[in-house]
């Protein structure tokens, strides 16, 4: 396990992106985890998508509480809604971008997995058919090239108690896993929507999820704490998983994921220590010449 | 390139020569190469071998200083300096140095006899000679010198223009055509034709900067022109490679591969020997022209890539007009002409013929020649004026079609093309008839493209020798004039008006030859003389066989004296059979006659088999310094593989193991397929593995369309020809690998076959270290270990490659460095080594082949009509093709773990037991002694109809030689002394064995049978075959499913 240096403020997360983007990769390659505290810019954007999801459940009351007052079908149904908004619409792809080019990637060299809108329900993790979205994983097991890196966005405050949580000592070790079991053709064959991601217990209840197939005694857990507009990056490749909770309010936060062009036909990225899904997703991932038409028809 | 070529960018407008009159106008070559040069200065221009010789800058620089030379030389313009030499760098210089002088070129055939050369220099009068001195390779050695009889300053010309300086009206170059006055004429072309000739022909071709171009014609062919210009105009690369690297067998598209061509200009009778499947995904284009091409052909090549059939005469500036050929040629099209151009169809009387309606076809425009040199009458019968317009009357007879374009049907005279070449029979005729015996002479062609040859028949006052009458056609004319057969005639049959009857010539050339090639005397028990002189007389002997002419000198090239690949291997068969090893692969690489008595004396030096043989120490070192060149691995981890072998990536999809395995795994299998194929582009690459699966499975792969992906590539290519997001894609997307593409070939020398058998394999086997860990099928081969001597007498799946001793033929080396390049080559999944036996037509599932080991040598003991008595004892494996494909697909179903499996027929048949079921089944087989065997061989053998014909009688030829131990490299007896296990995979397949069907009289009968041998003693033909294997193919899998 390489030792990550860390930042004197975030501990683990470091705080502050270097100036060259390149040295930003290999250093996201080499494991860093990137907690930016949020810019005007980021917040502004928060704060917009955040009105969206209010706009669509806080009718009658905390959006974060909509999922006490509403019935399953219905909750999941706006869910749905607003997943699409944000994945395959032209301003949020073009955000995307965006905020790239702030951050100091040059947008022409990447191409991107547009935003998908994470929602974490309190209790969610009873529900057994639930249970592949807290599965300790890497974004990898899921054909995911190994220089995809993950943007987070917090939409609202989140504590470690209902964020999301990395191993660090596993970034380079690998994990029993059955990640074979994935193959991104079939998996998006009949189906595209299922790139936004988990839609409902009955929809996907019969698809493989790669799973650890190992306990694992980290010693070492690095939860995320963020305000609205705070933005988490990593490489695909970190074990880390959702955390489940009870706090009594949904967590809400969009992520999107990146891949510089020139290092995934290099082979560049994260090590490789465990993943054997099949398949590629980048070549569904979008350009920044594809803004406006990219989906269109299958989303 | 000291003292020609100088590094500074190229100046034309801003540096004017001191000695220059004047700019060239914006039209002329000059001008036009110089902007090039200019904006591409460091583009490579000139390429020999590989290496970059000059770029556009340095070229254009070179051919600047060299016209400086020229002039201080005395050349001024329109005088004519010849350049004495062949295809090279320095002819190119030469060419653009004479244009810088303002003078024309005149190139000069080396090969050319010296009569027609001084025939040619007499009438040309060049004023100044270039010639090359020493390595062709060497740009500082062009040396000049005068002539020996230049023409006097103030001559008297012909042509009334006097040319200025630069003028698009100057003359360009002299060349050489034959004449039906029994003179060559001297056609005089004009610049201001040449650009607008050579920019269509360049949008034509698609050329850029980026392309390719390959020369491979003589510079005495106004061909060349066309190459050479517009590889500068384009400011692409023209590649200069040495005749002998250049094979026009499956050695081609590896060389063509190897140097990333994209264009090559072929002669069309070299099309049918070029193997369609192998052709490197880079050649974009290939130009043929000058005569007609088989229609099956053109359609085979139009669909792999873009075919352009140029047409025009040299006295039109090499070419007027082209078409584009695609899979609906049904005639000889000619094309419509450039814009500048025009064509019309004329009655006799030079009235215009209709659409539709046959007539002489007259050219106009830019592109008209002056005329020809010291011929006025006839430049006036040939160019003539007609309604103002100045035209050239080709004598090609053509009509026109709806759509404008033009169909070729014939010549008004007797002119011919042979082998791209426009030959006048009268020219011919009259050199022969002032041989003081030879009353009269008639020359006609006999036979259809690259097997058309010409035919003399000779009226003689004392009888002639056929020898005498070559020596003294060869001293007069260029060895594509000189007839290959004499036939002596008291009389030729006349026509009513008095004239030679040719059409009663050509059906006589059917009815008997008077000289047949001479019978090869052979002692099957005396050791061939191998000194250098008995060598000689032996090649000699051998050629005259072959080519049917004889007297050739030590520097003739054996494919410039008609021979081609089907004539290489005739001539290997000939040589074997008098105890002399000149494979095929040796000829093309040493096709002088001197160079094939060197190698065979060298030869002799070794063992008498050596020549064939390569050391394993030194494929060990090839295969290591292919691995070095790799790039490293990219990091990987190396846990466990549970393999789905689910999406499988297969290669060499289209060759004979390849289909049946893809139709199996399609048809019986839920596997996504991936499969590699060369091909112009996906349309096409998918186009051609559908119709290989057959209209009757091509539903079913349309069925599982979404199962079925089809990539075109390059196993040679590194990352198989694809560009690097498509093969990061294709190795993220498969987790298996069965590499079945190789290059098979008998006759090939290692080297021939190592950029496609072994550098393709590491390139397909470097796609394991992208995405997950893969399971890696290689398709080896037995004869990796069988073919090595020593060689074991018990090979099983546990044996090891031979670390030492040698192995014989190409195949089978390439075949051990592939499977030791696999076991070296390190990735995080799991290797099997399937090592393949001799895999044969299997009349069970229908999967025929008429390239089948077995089926070519039971057709030509067919044919035969006899064996040797007595049979040598050699034994062969017989492995089914459909039980070997059922095989594979098993050991995938299983995902055998073993390292290495085999896929033999562990009980291999006799020789005696073949030749007894034969005649059990009522084939007529005579027990002769082995000297009328091999006389009987030989006569067949030169005889033969193709070229697996060729193999199957060269693999009789085992049946005649005495060592045993070494049969031929075809090795359809390599089970000979040698026992084969299948334990591993049995064991992998949890079978006891054999998995192979026992050969036993019913199996052969039905073998014979389905060669169509047992009925009415026919050879079957392949379109039955083609037809049956559908019908069986689809009860096959009907019972199955």
């Amino acid at each position: 396990m390489k030792t990550m240096p860390q930042s004197p403020d975030l501990g683990f997360f470091q705080d502050r992106l270097p100036a060259d983007s390149a040295t930003a990769r290999a250093m996201l390659y080499d494991g860093h985890v990137f907690h930016l505290e949020a810019t005007a810019s980021t917040r502004r954007l928060a704060a917009e998508m955040w009105a969206i999801v209010e706009a669509q459940l806080g009718e009658s009351g905390p959006a974060r509480e909509a999922q006490f007052r509403l019935d399953q079908p219905g909750f999941y149904s706006r869910i749905g809604h607003l997943r699409k908004r944000f994945y395959g619409t032209e301003p949020y792809h073009r955000a995307v971008f965006d905020l790239l080019q702030a951050c100091g990637f040059q947008r022409e060299a990447h191409r991107c997995d547009p935003m998908r809108l994470r929602v974490i329900t309190d209790g969610g993790f009873r529900d057994p058919k639930a249970a592949p979205v807290y599965y300790p994983h890497r974004d990898t097991w899921y054909a995911n090239p190994q220089a995809q890196i993950t943007w987070s966005l917090a939409l609202h405050d989140m504590g470690p108690e209902d964020s999301f949580e990395f191993y660090p000592e596993y970034f380079d070790r690998p994990v029993r896993n059955d990640s074979e079991c994935f193959d991104y053709d079939d998996w998006v064959q009949d189906d595209w929507d299922r790139k936004i991601g988990w839609q409902n217990a009955e929809r996907d209840r019969s698809s493989t999820y790669p799973q650890l197939r190992q306990e694992i005694e980290p010693q070492r857990v690095e939860a995320v704490k963020a305000k609205a507009g705070d933005l988490i990056i990593f490489a695909g490749a970190h074990l880390h998983r959702t955390r489940p909770h009870s706090v009594g309010r949904t967590r809400f936060s969009v992520d999107f994921r990146t891949v510089h062009r020139e290092d995934h036909e290099r082979g560049r990225g994260a090590p490789n220590v465990d993943n054997r899904s099949r398949g590629s997703t980048f070549a569904d991932h979008m350009g920044p010449d594809e803004i406006g038409n990219w989906g269109r028809g299958r989303l | 390139m000291s003292g020609l070529a100088s590094k500074e960018s190229p100046g034309f407008v801003s540096q004017d020569p001191p000695a220059a009159t004047g700019s060239p106008p914006a039209g002329h070559f000059l001008a036009r190469y110089g902007a090039i040069a200019r904006r591409l200065a460091d583009r490579p221009a000139l390429v020999l071998c590989g290496k970059v010789l000059l770029s556009h800058g340095e070229l254009f620089d070179a051919a600047r200083d060299l016209g400086f030379r020229l002039r201080r030389e005395g050349a001024t313009p329109e005088d004519v300096v010849a350049l004495d030499m062949g295809r090279c760098p320095n002819f190119v210089i030469a060419m653009l140095g004479c244009w810088f002088a303002e003078a024309a070129f005149l190139p000069l055939d080396p090969n050319w006899p010296e009569q027609r050369r001084q025939t040619v220099l007499q009438d040309a009068r060049p004023r100044l000679l270039l010639r090359t001195e020493g390595a062709p390779g060497e740009l500082s050695s062009l040396a000049i010198r005068r002539a020996s009889d230049p023409e006097p300053r103030n001559n008297t010309r012909h042509t009334p223009q006097v040319a200025r300086a630069f003028s698009d009206d100057g003359l360009a170059y002299l060349i050489y055509t034959s004449g039906t006055t029994g003179r060559p004429k001297g056609v005089e072309v004009c610049h201001r034709g040449i650009v607008p000739m050579l920019e269509a022909q360049i949008e034509a071709f698609r050329m850029s900067a980026e392309s390719r171009l390959l020369w491979l014609l003589s510079p005495a062919f106004d061909a060349s022109v066309s190459d050479i210009g517009c590889s500068l105009l384009s400011g692409a690369a023209l590649h200069i490679e040495p005749r002998a690297r250049l094979t026009p067998g499956p050695g081609l598209p590896t060389w063509l591969a190897t140097h990333g061509i994209t264009h090559v200009d072929l002669p069309p009778a070299l099309l049918p020997f070029l193997p369609t499947s192998r052709l490197p995904a880079t050649l974009r284009t290939v130009v043929i022209g000058g005569e007609i091409c088989a229609e099956e052909v053109i359609r085979a090549w139009s669909s792999r890539l873009r075919l352009v059939n140029v047409y025009g005469p040299t006295e039109a500036t090499v070419c007027t007009g082209l078409t584009v050929c695609d899979a609906s040629w049904n005639r000889a099209l000619i094309g419509l002409p450039f814009p500048h151009n025009h064509y019309r169809v004329s009655r006799e009387g030079g009235e215009p013929c209709s659409p539709g309606e046959m007539g002489e076809l007259w050219i106009a425009g830019p592109q008209l020649a002056r005329g020809y040199r010291n011929a006025p009458n006839l430049t006036e019968r040939r160019f003539i004026t007609h309604d103002g317009t100045r035209w050239y009357r080709t004598g090609d007879l053509v009509r026109e079609l709806e759509g404008g374009n033009f169909e070729f049907l014939g010549r008004r005279d007797r002119q011919l093309k042979l082998r791209g070449r426009l030959i006048a029979p009268e020219e011919i005729e009259s050199q022969l008839s002032k041989h003081p015996n030879v009353s009269r002479a008639a020359v006609i062609r006999s036979g259809q493209d690259a097997d058309a040859v010409l035919i003399a028949f000779v009226v003689c006052k004392d009888g002639c020798d056929g020898d005498e009458l070559t020596r003294f056609a060869e001293e007069r004319l260029p060895h594509w004039m000189v007839p290959a057969t004499f036939i002596q005639r008291e009389s030729l049959p006349e026509t009513a008006s008095g004239k030679t009857d040719l059409t009663r010539l050509a059906d006589m050339v059917h009815a008997d030859r008077v000289e047949p090639a001479p019978r090869l005397d052979r002692n099957d028990e005396e050791k061939p003389d191998r000194c250098p002189a008995k060598l000689e007389a032996t090649i000699d002997e051998l050629w005259h066989h072959v080519l049917g002419k004889s007297g050739f000198a030590g520097s003739d090239d054996f494919f410039e004296m008609g021979g081609d690949s089907l004539a290489a291997l005739r001539l290997s068969f000939a040589a074997r059979s008098r105890g002399l090893a000149l494979p095929a692969s040796a000829i093309w690489t040493h096709p002088t006659m001197a160079s094939q008595v060197a190698y065979l004396a060298s030869a002799s030096q070794r063992e008498t088999s050596d020549h064939d043989y390569c050391e394993v120490t030194d494929l060990e070192r090839d295969v290591r310094q292919i691995l070095s060149t790799l790039p490293p691995p990219e990091p990987r981890f190396t846990g466990p593989n549970p393999a789905q072998n689910t999406r499988v990536l297969l290669t060499g999809a289209t060759g004979f193991f390849g289909l049946p395995l893809l139709r199996r795994l399609l048809t019986h299998s839920s596997r996504h397929i991936t499969v590699l194929v060369r091909g112009s582009d996906r349309d096409a690459a998918r186009e051609r593995i559908c119709g290989l699966l057959g209209t009757d499975v091509a539903p079913a792969a349309a069925r599982m369309q979404s199962r079925l992906t089809v990539i075109y590539g390059d196993l040679t290519r590194p990352k198989l020809g694809l560009s690097p997001m498509d093969w990061r894609t294709l190795g993220e997307r498969i987790d298996t690998i069965c590499h079945l593409g190789a290059s098979l070939s008998g006759t090939a020398h290692y080297h021939a076959l190592r950029e496609t058998n072994v550098v393709g394999t590491a390139h397909a086997m470097e796609l394991c270290r992208i995405g997950r860990p893969k399971h890696f099928f290689f398709g080896g081969s037995l004869i990796a270990v069988s073919g090595c001597r020593p060689s074991p007498e018990t090979i099983d799946e546990r044996t090891p490659l031979p670390k030492a001793g040698r192995i014989r033929g190409g195949y089978a080396a390439s075949k051990w460095a592939s499977e030791r390049l696999v076991r070296l080559l390190d990735h995080p999944g799991r290797t099997t080594v399937v090592r393949l036996g001799l895999l044969t037509a299997d009349p069970d599932t229908g999967v025929l082949t008429r390239s089948d080991n077995l089926a070519m040598f039971l057709k030509a003991l067919h044919r035969l009509g006899c064996v040797p008595d007595p049979l040598p004892g050699l034994w062969t494996d017989v492995t089914p093709i459909g039980t070997a494909v059922r095989i594979a697909t098993e050991l995938l179903d299983r995902d055998c773990l073993e390292d290495c499996v085999h896929i033999v027929n562990r009980r291999p048949v006799s020789l005696a037991d073949l030749a007894h079921a034969m005649r059990y089944q009522g084939v007529h087989l005579d027990s002769v002694s082995r000297n009328r065997f091999t006389q009987r061989l030989e006569d067949m053998a030169g005889r033969a109809r193709d070229q697996h014909e060729t193999q199957g009688f060269d693999l009789c030829l085992d049946l005649c030689q005495p060592d045993t131990r070494h049969p031929s490299a075809y090795r359809l007896f390599g089970s000979t002394g040698v026992r084969f296990s299948e334990a591993a995979t049995c064991g992998a397949l949890g079978h006891p064995g054999p998995l192979c069907p026992k050969v036993d009289r019913a199996y052969l009968a039905n073998f014979l049978d389905s060669l169509g041998i047992l009925r009415g003693n026919r050879l079957g033909t392949s379109t039955r075959h083609h037809e049956t294997d559908a019908q069986r193919q689809r009860t096959r899998e009907e019972r199955h499913a």
